[in-house]
């Protein structure tokens, strides 16, 4: 069977956004042509050693290298991206990540994709200033090709099996790039060498801003973010599951200088951002307990464990970070880059 | 223009046709919640109309596990030999 469409005038970027359109193909924005020698030049620059794809949810269909290759032309990647978008889409694949239950949800998370290693300078991916806003092309088409894939393979259209009730921006793109850290850097502690590129996803809320220009020590720093995550209404709060922490970088140094690591951060923020009680409605609280939830003392923990935590580096000049909390039924799951 | 079709790949094997139990609660109704407060009461009172208003029953009410992953192969496989239709909550 033949994946090739011949489509008669449509040469014309309005008409094939318009042929886009009457497919139901598209997050809504003008998408790239993927034509056959656009796909082919995607695939020549492919690496040995791909990933294995299998089957996506909802709809079941397994993808070939061809229309993830097709899907990557219409978000606007270049070949060098492609093996980004591979990793992405083989991370998000292991069943620890619940793609089917992450895509189907009411929740609005996205796959977000973080990004470690030298590939972020080899792709120019950005993981300074603005790195989770727009105006980078790696960042917007890495995270776009992988929503694309997801929707035209995976069949995960929006009021049809994409249930979500408001959604969020983040599922247009969420890729961004981890900075140089006075620690080691997430990929590093997850295990995979320095001089991997490494991608990491989790089905995630977009971020929600630390703003802090008043504290000038780490501690200070601590009890703004803790303040920040203790929200009860998160998904971590009673599905719990894994969150991160995105340090910007004067953050970052600031806790580094007065002896912080990203083990004593995660205890810290552990045992101080808690949910007072009195926070939660007394519907909320029951249904906390129907998924085996109950306070610690008169307050709720903001996960199940501090290693559900994760701490990254990225962003440029400035007194703010991010913590970005998740579906909570899903996990950081990292991959090498092929 | 010539296209590689996005939305291309290899399809899930067909379907399984499940025979339905001849006895039991076979040919009747199932409501199946995902698990969340409000689907189990209107599939509750969903159940209680069309028995009441149609004569038909009787309804079983089943649930996913978790309310945060897809409905199990085995969970699906389960009602369709038990039950003739499957009306799902979709709402919270």
């Amino acid at each position: 069977m033949t994946d090739v469409l011949d489509l008669p005038d449509v040469d014309d970027a309005w008409a094939w956004t318009a042929a886009c359109e009457e497919r139901g193909w598209g997050d809504g924005l003008p998408t790239v042509p993927p034509t056959e020698e656009r796909v082919a030049a995607m695939l020549a620059a492919l690496p040995p050693d791909l990933p294995h794809l299998g089957p996506l949810p909802p709809r079941g269909v397994t993808p070939t290298l061809r229309s993830v290759a097709a899907n990557a032309v219409m978000a606007g990647c270049r070949p060098a991206d492609l093996p980004v978008v591979l990793a992405a889409l083989d991370a998000v694949q292991d069943e620890a990540y619940n793609l089917h239950g992450t895509l189907a949800t009411t929740h609005p998370c996205a796959p977000m994709v973080l990004v470690s290693g030298p590939v972020c300078d080899a792709l120019g991916i950005n993981a300074g200033g603005n790195c989770l806003g727009q105006g980078t092309r790696a960042n917007a088409v890495i995270g776009r090709a992988l929503s694309l894939v997801l929707l035209h393979v995976g069949g995960a259209r929006p009021g049809v099996l994409d249930r979500s009730t408001q959604g969020s921006p983040a599922k247009y793109t969420f890729c961004f790039g981890e900075s140089d850290s006075p620690w080691e850097s997430l990929a590093v502690r997850r295990g995979f060498g320095a001089d991997e590129g490494v991608v990491s996803v989790m089905a995630a809320e977009p971020p929600h801003n630390v703003n802090d220009h008043g504290s000038t020590t780490g501690a200070e720093i601590l009890l703004t973010v803790a303040g920040t995550m203790a929200q009860p209404g998160s998904n971590n709060v009673y599905v719990r599951g894994p969150h991160l922490l995105l340090l910007g970088p004067e953050h970052a140094a600031t806790l580094h200088r007065d002896g912080w690591t990203p083990d004593t951060i995660r205890a810290h923020l552990w045992e101080h951002a808690r949910i007072p009680v009195s926070h939660v409605s007394a519907g909320n609280r029951r249904q906390f307990v129907e998924w085996g939830v109950e306070p610690d003392g008169d307050a709720y923990t903001v996960s199940d464990a501090p290693e559900n935590l994760h701490l990254a580096v990225a962003g440029g000049a400035g007194k703010h970070s991010a913590w970005i909390p998740s579906f909570g039924g899903t996990a950081l799951v990292s991959r090498r880059v092929p | 223009m010539r296209i590689v079709d996005p939305t291309s790949g290899t399809a899930p094997e067909d379907t399984v046709a499940v025979v339905a139990a001849a006895d039991g609660a076979a040919g009747a109704l199932c409501g199946l919640s995902n698990s969340k407060p409000g689907a189990h009461d209107i599939l509750a009172a969903i159940g209680r109309r069309l028995a009441d208003d149609h004569g038909l029953g009787p309804n079983g009410l089943e649930a996913k596990p978790s309310a945060a992953v897809g409905a199990d192969p085995a969970l699906l496989d389960h009602l369709a030999a038990q039950y003739r239709l499957a009306v799902v909550a979709i709402g919270d």
